[in-house]
């Protein structure tokens, strides 16, 4: 095998690889979130707030186990922020999601 | 996010290149580094960039570590086994052809184990669960067949003298209860004694030259890529075994030439880096130290998640081939210039003030009594690989 037809080779399955990582990210993105919660059990979370969804979700990083990331929806007011420390009471929903009862920011 | 994750892709990757090319520093210690600093980090990027980095840094670090290996002669525990052919080729002036077919070997690695991972993830957890009561048994076994395989009777005797030093003293560091007990032992084994034997030996290295002068033929890369590939896969599912030993069973699937050799090689490193990643979501067991804090921060085994982990592996693994390239072709041009000597004992000082920030005056104790047992097995003339049995004998003997 010469060493062009590698780089050429190589070259080729980076840039499939880059787009096929594009539609992955951009198309699948809430099947990589992860709850530890099994599908409609009810629990309290606590974690940093990572991205605020116009006021009808957020996104947080929990970081009481292990650093999961997960998406919230509850009815928010404008006071929840990125940063903030939240915990969130809820229960989990089939796409890892949770339906949150309240949200109550500590800090 | 895309663009946060193609930036985190190359930080990744250069991490990756600077583990690789700097012996004595891993690739594990950049990720205990991450996990520690990961509870700021995640205030401000996304959790999938901080896998990516992970992913790709390890990928990137298997391509580049054949270039310390051999140019500089300071494996890795991956690349113990690899140096011997590797230096031939650098005493030959051919270092670079060296390099050139491990990358070979690499790349074909992580292609087959990509192919075959929808196999891999229906077989690993029968076969595992099939083996797992026999586990402590078929370690022993292991470790036998290395002592006796190792030649005549005077190379299986000290073997066996080195197996079992070895495997006390990484008994009685894990006694120690460091917060990283494998950091100082590895270093001490695989880094600090091949760089004090560099040291004190006097080697003149010829001119090196860029060429190709090996063809390797299809036929040849895929039988010596599936053997790497079967081998790194079969001794990835054992707590303790790794490459070096992989190297040996997957040895016996190839011609006795050097250049087979240098493809298996690079195949074990790559595919074995891969197959982590596989027994992490099919069995839940992190074989090796970057997959451990990767399991922090993973805990959905979902599809997804698995696609953008070899898909990651894999853009990682098509860069570092360029990366490899390049760099093999400056170390060719800049070896002779370069002090060696002095390169190795900046290199052991480096490691020494690791060793003592991140686990004090014990950690720096065990890193001078593994240089030293780590010396043995080339005064004794016998394999490094037996060295191994620091971590195996502890799995043993938590086994039985």
């Amino acid at each position: 095998m010469r060493e062009e037809l590698l780089l050429n080779l190589s070259f080729t399955g980076t840039v499939l690889g880059m787009l096929l990582l594009f539609f992955l990210v951009e198309y699948t993105d809430n099947a990589f979130l992860a709850l530890p919660l099994k599908q409609g059990e009810h629990g309290i979370l606590e974690g940093v707030v990572e991205r605020v969804h116009e006021g009808t979700a957020l996104r947080f990083t929990l970081k009481q186990e292990s650093l999961v990331t997960i998406v919230v929806f509850h009815p928010l007011d404008f006071t929840v922020k990125k940063g903030m420390r939240v915990q969130v009471v809820g229960t989990a929903r089939e796409d890892n999601a949770l339906i949150a009862d309240a949200v109550r920011i500590l800090g | 996010m895309m663009l946060e994750i193609i930036v985190f892709l190359f930080l990744g990757v250069l991490f990756g290149v600077i583990t690789g090319i700097t012996p004595g520093v891993h690739i594990n210690l950049v990720a205990v580094l991450l996990l520690s600093l990961s509870p700021f980090l995640l205030t401000y990027v996304h959790i999938l960039s901080l896998i990516c980095f992970i992913m790709s840094m390890s990928i990137t670090h298997t391509f580049l570590d054949f270039l310390p290996s051999i140019y500089l002669g300071a494996p890795s525990d991956e690349t113990a086994l690899a140096v011997l052919p590797g230096h031939k080729f650098l005493l030959a002036g051919m270092a670079y052809e060296a390099v050139r077919l491990s990358v070979i070997g690499s790349f074909f690695g992580i292609l087959l184990t990509l192919l075959f991972s929808p196999l891999l993830f229906f077989l690993v957890p029968r076969v595992f669960s099939f083996l797992q009561p026999f586990m402590a048994y078929i370690l022993l076994t292991i470790l036998a067949f290395l002592v006796f395989k190792s030649g005549d009777k005077n190379c299986i005797f000290w073997s066996f003298v080195i197996t079992l030093i070895a495997g006390m003293l990484g008994f009685l560091t894990f006694q120690l209860h460091l917060s990283d007990p494998l950091f100082p032992l590895f270093s001490g084994l695989f880094g600090v004694s091949v760089l004090l034997t560099s040291i004190f030996e006097k080697v003149t290295l010829p001119k090196q030259r860029i060429t190709e002068q090996y063809p390797v033929a299809l036929k040849k890369t895929a039988r010596a890529s599936c053997a790497g590939v079967f081998s790194g896969c079969f001794v990835s599912l054992f707590p303790g075994l790794g490459p070096s030993q992989a190297a040996l069973v997957g040895s016996a699937f190839v011609d006795n030439q050097d250049d087979s050799y240098l493809l298996l090689t690079g195949a074990i490193g790559s595919s074995s880096m891969l197959f982590s990643i596989i027994t992490l979501f099919s069995i839940d067991k992190a074989r090796n130290g970057v997959i451990v804090v990767l399991s922090y921060f993973v805990s959905n085994h979902s599809l997804p998640l698995v696609l953008f982990l070899f898909i990651t592996a894999f853009v990682a693994a098509g860069v570092s081939v360029w990366i490899t390239f390049y760099l093999a072709k400056k170390f060719s041009q800049v070896i002779n210039f370069i002090n060696y000597r002095w390169l190795c004992i900046s290199i052991i000082l480096f490691i020494i003030l690791l060793v003592f920030f991140f686990t004090g005056w014990k950690g720096f104790l065990v890193l001078c009594v593994s240089a030293c047992v780590g010396l043995l097995p080339q005064f004794l003339g016998i394999g490094r690989h037996h060295l191994m049995s620091c971590v195996i004998a502890s799995v043993i003997i938590y086994a039985l």
